[in-house]
């Protein structure tokens, strides 16, 4: 069972180098969906980093925008389906 | 008779088939007797907050079997919806509700909370933790004052001002469609109409309207998955979906990621398209795969709804060019306007005009729009009465469908204070589009990609919010001053 921040940093790190600038500072709490960090589009290779990485497969009743609304709540619902 | 009001495609779909399931989301179904009732419910629920006829009613919450009963209700009263993205930020949901000058918001807790932070908006709470409808009678209720020209819906675009602006439809603007695209697709009970589009863009009235008109069952594609390849193609399969409904993007998105080419034969038998041109090489691809199934090319802006349409058959291997947009349909009439006024003949282009039963009443808080409607397209006059789109007129693109003003984009942008001038240029193509800000900055200053979002997030919505950020000492400028738009693009591109 990993901590919130196990999975938070290594999805920060994916989001901030390919769907942002590289330097942006992306908090536990910043919008991702409301801010068009992660658009619907972006979404398609951000869940496929997840499911590579911590080896999870996320049902399509999961990928909702209160379960991704920020990194912490990706982190609430990854931990749920450990 | 024709119907005259939206509310009698719910009823009809009521009377074909009361007991067949209406509409299904992920984990839930509901039939059309049930949606009706629970319609009504709602409906009473409106009028007890004192919704009243004429009124226009916001409808924020998740894609839902909730919302979709909520849009229905709010015309059952004879009031117009106003559907807003349920993922905007709470700013920019304010700004079109308040804009509009609902009377009432139906809603979720969630946002709800957030709404009262932001000023007074009357709520109606729907869904996982609302209020009890259940309490409402599910009786039929009196037919409530309206009449084709009443206003039906307001869906809100992007203007070039920086205001949101709404587009007014009528019960006889939708309704002119709807039956076009029954005729058209001529569907049954046994059908299934995949919702793919959101309800605040204008695609999402064929996939609801057309499956209630024929008592066929819709099923909502979540937001989540809405461009997640092998999601759409894993859903389309389990959903049985018979009539397939989206921008050509998420089209594509299933064929280059989904596996949609090498699945298993699937149900559909109408395939249809619309928002935004349809690469050649994808759709000749798709058509391969499909060969019984119809594909359907859909054309026309907000302010028309569907106006001209184009059926794809065998596409020949050295087409080069996109299919064209078609002939009219929905009871219009579209022709081209060359610059010197006169009608575009065969082979010339010119700006393509629509006049019809589609045309919308105008912008909301606006003058009612009189006459033809100018799409800003230019288009060149194939034969007697098709034409083929070649491009805009204006600085306006379409990412995934959705049109782009790049002028609000770049005002978005320069409201931020670190910025000293910003221009936005569309990089890329098909569903790989991306909104680029070529930004510089004051001295001594600067904002990284995620500020620059945050900015158009609060004024903006969604769909354009910039993608990348290009930092440059200074914009290009031609000559004569003016930014240099295709210097930039050049930049940018890179």
């Amino acid at each position: 069972m990993l901590t919130a921040d196990q999975y938070i940093e290594p999805i920060r790190d994916y989001i901030v180098r390919h769907h942002l600038d590289g330097q942006s500072n992306l908090e536990a709490k910043t919008p991702l969906l409301e801010w068009g960090v992660i658009d619907s589009f972006a979404l398609t290779d951000v869940l496929a980093f997840i499911e590579d990485e911590f080896d999870v497969a996320v049902p399509a009743e999961e990928i909702t925008p209160e379960n991704l609304r920020d990194l912490e709540s990706i982190a609430g619902l990854l931990s749920r389906l450990d | 008779m024709p119907a005259q009001l939206l509310t009698e495609i719910l009823h009809e779909g009521v009377r074909r088939n009361p007991l067949g399931i209406a509409v299904r989301e992920p984990g839930a179904e509901i039939t059309y007797g049930e949606l009706d009732e629970l319609v009504n419910r709602v409906a009473r629920t409106l009028l007890e907050r004192g919704v009243a006829p004429g009124d226009r009613v916001g409808v924020w919450m998740p894609k839902s079997i909730e919302a979709v009963a909520a849009m229905q209700a709010v015309l059952r009263v004879g009031a117009a919806y106003v559907p807003v993205d349920p993922l905007s930020p709470v700013a920019r949901a304010r700004q079109i509700l308040t804009d509009s000058a609902v009377s009432a918001c139906v809603t979720d807790p969630q946002r709800a909370a957030a709404l009262s932070n932001a000023g007074h908006i009357r709520t109606l709470l729907l869904g996982k933790g609302g209020t009890g409808v259940e309490a409402m009678s599910a009786a039929p209720l009196p037919a409530a004052p309206a009449s084709s020209d009443s206003l039906a819906y307001i869906l809100y675009t992007s203007g070039s001002t920086g205001r949101p602006k709404g587009v007014c439809i009528s019960h006889r603007n939708a309704l002119a469609f709807i039956e076009w695209a029954v005729a058209e697709l001529e569907p049954g009970p046994a059908d299934r109409f995949s919702s793919h589009a959101p309800f605040h863009f204008d695609l999402s009235v064929l996939d609801l309207y057309a499956a209630f008109a024929s008592g066929a069952c819709v099923s909502l594609i979540p937001e989540g998955i809405a461009f997640v390849g092998a999601r759409l193609v894993e859903f389309a399969r389990r959903e049985r979906i018979t009539i397939w409904y989206s921008v050509p993007s998420a089209l594509t998105m299933m064929m280059d990621t989904g596996g949609l080419l090498e699945a298993e034969p699937t149900s559909l038998r109408a395939i249809v398209f619309a928002g935004e041109p349809f690469p050649i090489a994808p759709l000749r691809r798709l058509r391969r795969r499909f060969p019984d199934a119809r594909l359907l090319n859909l054309y026309g802006p907000t302010e028309t709804n569907v106006c001209t349409y184009h059926e794809v058959f065998e596409i020949p291997t050295d087409q080069v060019s996109c299919v064209p947009i078609g002939r009219a349909c929905s009871g219009d009439r579209v022709w081209a306007v060359k610059d010197d006024g006169h009608e575009a003949g065969i082979g010339e282009t010119g700006e393509l005009l629509v006049d019809g039963p589609t045309v919308m009443l105008g912008y909301w808080g606006r003058p009612a729009h009189e006459g033809p409607y100018r799409t800003g397209d230019i288009v060149q006059r194939l034969d007697l009465s098709n034409y083929a789109y070649l491009g805009r007129r204006d600085a306006m693109v379409k990412v995934r469908g959705h049109r782009v003003e790049l002028g609000e984009v770049e005002a978005a942008v320069s409201a931020h204070p670190s910025v000293r001038e910003a221009a936005a240029v569309a990089v890329g193509s098909g569903p790989d589009t991306r909104l680029v800000a070529a930004v510089s900055f004051r001295n001594g200053s600067s904002a990284s990609l995620l500020d620059l979002k945050r900015e158009c997030a609060l004024r903006l919505p969604r769909y354009m919010i910039v993608h990348g950020l290009h930092e440059l000492p200074a914009l290009p400028r031609t000559p004569n001053g003016k930014v240099d738009r295709r210097a930039l693009q050049t930049i940018c591109e890179e």
